[in-house]
């Protein structure tokens, strides 16, 4: 992966040093590929945020029913 | 109570301290495998499961690593077998329907379409990224987990996970590029036009 392309992955990050923060703002304000890559990536990211799922109310129960099934077997092998 | 804590009285034949264990990364063990699978329903089962391997396991668990480590470790290996056997068994990937994603529509307000085909299309491409930099995404940006402790579930070095998750972010960014631009097209509407629809707020 090319050194300029890794900084905005790490920009996306939060990771970038000082240089490369100044390096990074310039390109993006006179680079117009350089905008369009950064702004894809970073909506790419956050539309991650996107994914989740809330867990059923039973969940806890059935996990500890299976560890006491599973203990109950070991027992009795 | 702290986890080692929690571990030693699981060992010493306390099935109910477990119980803590499971509510503290629950949620995120299921988190993370519906992003991975694109199914709640097996999501839960793959977290269950991984929740009763790793307490069967308690006895060979080293103490210097934390738990939910080796348990992120667990539910993702048993997240490939499950991908690897559907992949075989020629199933398609995200069979749930819309409106039962999220909980479903008595557990939460339903979403807008647009969120909601974004995070299927989103779910869909995570599935399609090769494993090595699938697990990677998953843990840096649906868990939100530092790339040290990506690094340390997956047995590799911080750098190595960094290159896999920028790899990744190419992927989908290929992958999703209309979705994406479709969907911030449609929350700067919605957001332009807020104010004048709830002048009370």
């Amino acid at each position: 992966m090319k050194k300029e392309k890794k900084m905005l992955h790490r920009a996306l990050d939060g990771e970038t040093s000082r240089s490369e923060t100044r390096f990074l703002r310039r390109a993006l304000r006179t680079d117009d590929r350089t905008r369009a890559e950064f702004e894809a990536l970073r909506k790419v990211v956050e539309a991650s945020g996107q994914v989740r799922v809330e867990v059923s109310p039973d969940f806890t129960r059935k996990v500890l029913e299976g560890v006491r099934e599973t203990t109950r077997r070991t027992r009795q092998t | 109570m702290e986890d080692t804590t929690i571990i030693r009285r699981c060992l010493s034949g306390c099935v109910e301290a477990y119980e803590d264990l499971v509510r503290r990364y629950g949620p995120q063990i299921v988190s993370l495998a519906f992003a991975m699978m694109g199914d709640r329903h097996e999501a839960e089962d793959v977290a269950q499961e991984a929740f009763v391997r790793a307490y069967r396991g308690l006895p060979r668990f080293r103490r210097k690593a934390r738990f939910s480590s080796w348990l992120y470790r667990i539910a993702l290996n048993l997240c490939r077998d499950r991908l690897k056997a559907r992949s075989r068994r020629g199933r398609s990937a995200g069979e749930e329907s819309l409106t039962e994603l999220d909980g479903g529509p008595r557990e939460q307000a339903p979403r807008r379409l647009a969120d909601r085909e974004l995070s299927e299309r989103m779910r869909e491409a995570i599935q399609g990224l090769p494993p090595l930099y699938r697990d990677c995404f998953a843990l840096r940006h649906l868990r939100g987990l530092p790339y040290e402790k990506v690094a340390e579930i997956l047995g590799i070095s911080p750098e190595t996970a960094r290159v896999r998750t920028y790899r990744a972010r190419e992927m989908l960014r290929e992958a999703l590029a209309s979705s994406v631009d479709t969907f911030w097209r449609e929350k700067a509407a919605r957001e332009k036009r807020r104010p004048a629809e709830e002048p009370g707020e």
